[in-house]
């Protein structure tokens, strides 16, 4: 898996590790999965947690995706620049649980925070 | 609701308030290899079209440039979400984003709680000058909406 912190940035840097959006990921408040119905681009709200190494969503009553899809879930939060912050998984989604949950196995993941914007290290 | 050339003037009035309050619009598109993308942006309304600042090199720019068709949702604080579909381009024309800079700023920094964030994090602002400055590309992301749907919170 590929965990970039966005490459397209140079000299500053608004990345951040997993761990420090960790408040974020274990209870986001916007949770958005998105993915391609019939060629359109669709997105819907979420539950989303992390368990482990696993990020799993619930989606809502009457959603249907199917088993394989390329999907990107969404975790974001804040409303003003420096409190901006989010986590962008690329990847699959799969029925590994059973349970109605499905879980996005990450392809590449992708993190800012506005808040933490600093030199990059070399 | 389906709206075809929908304007904010003709929409209903959740529509109108989620155009008028929400502060992050959440743009689904399509990526030129079919795949999906979701990103967060700021957003204005004018004369009943979204615009988002994006640089040029963005992913979502270069998804609208292969596929222009866009999702936009909209999450009120009541937490009503308003589904806007509609067609994207993507635009850099100074009067267009004079305009976009001039309807942002009552918006996103000319409040209380944008100022207090401005001013506690004033040790980051010479960071954020020099990433402006490392992205001299931006432009705007323009969504002329065709439908409009709400979804319950």
């Amino acid at each position: 898996m590929d965990v970039s912190y966005d490459a397209r940035v140079k000299q500053i840097t608004r990345a951040v590790g997993l761990e420090a959006l960790s408040d974020l990921i274990e209870a986001p408040r916007n949770a958005h999965l998105a993915y391609v119905a019939e060629g359109a681009p669709e997105a819907v709200r979420v539950a989303a947690r992390r368990e482990g190494e696993r990020w799993l969503v619930t989606l809502p009553p009457g959603t249907s995706i199917p088993d394989g899809a390329r999907v990107v879930l969404l975790l974001d939060d804040g409303e003003f620049y420096f409190e901006l912050r989010g986590v962008r998984v690329r990847g699959t989604l799969r029925d590994t649980t059973g349970d109605g949950t499905r879980e996005v196995v990450p392809e590449k993941i992708i993190t800012w925070d506005y808040g933490s914007m600093r030199q990059r290290e070399s | 609701m389906t709206a075809p050339a929908a304007t904010a003037a003709t929409a209903d009035a959740r529509v109108r308030k989620a155009l008028r309050g929400a502060t992050i619009a959440r743009i689904a598109t399509v990526t030129p290899s079919g795949g999906p993308l979701i990103m967060p942006l700021y957003f204005v309304v004018l004369d009943g079209r979204i615009y988002m600042n994006n640089a040029a090199t963005s992913p979502t720019v270069r998804n609208i440039a292969a596929h222009p068709h866009v999702l936009v949702l909209l999450q009120c604080r009541d937490g009503e979400v308003v589904r806007v579909r509609g067609t994207a381009r993507y635009l850099q024309d100074a009067a267009t984003m004079r305009r976009v800079t001039r309807a942002s700023l009552p918006k996103y920094v000319l409040r209380p709680r944008a100022l207090w964030f401005w001013i506690r994090k004033r040790s980051l602002l010479s960071a954020r000058s020099q990433y402006t400055r490392e992205r001299p590309d931006t432009g705007m992301i323009e969504v002329t909406p065709e439908s409009y749907a709400v979804a319950p919170a």
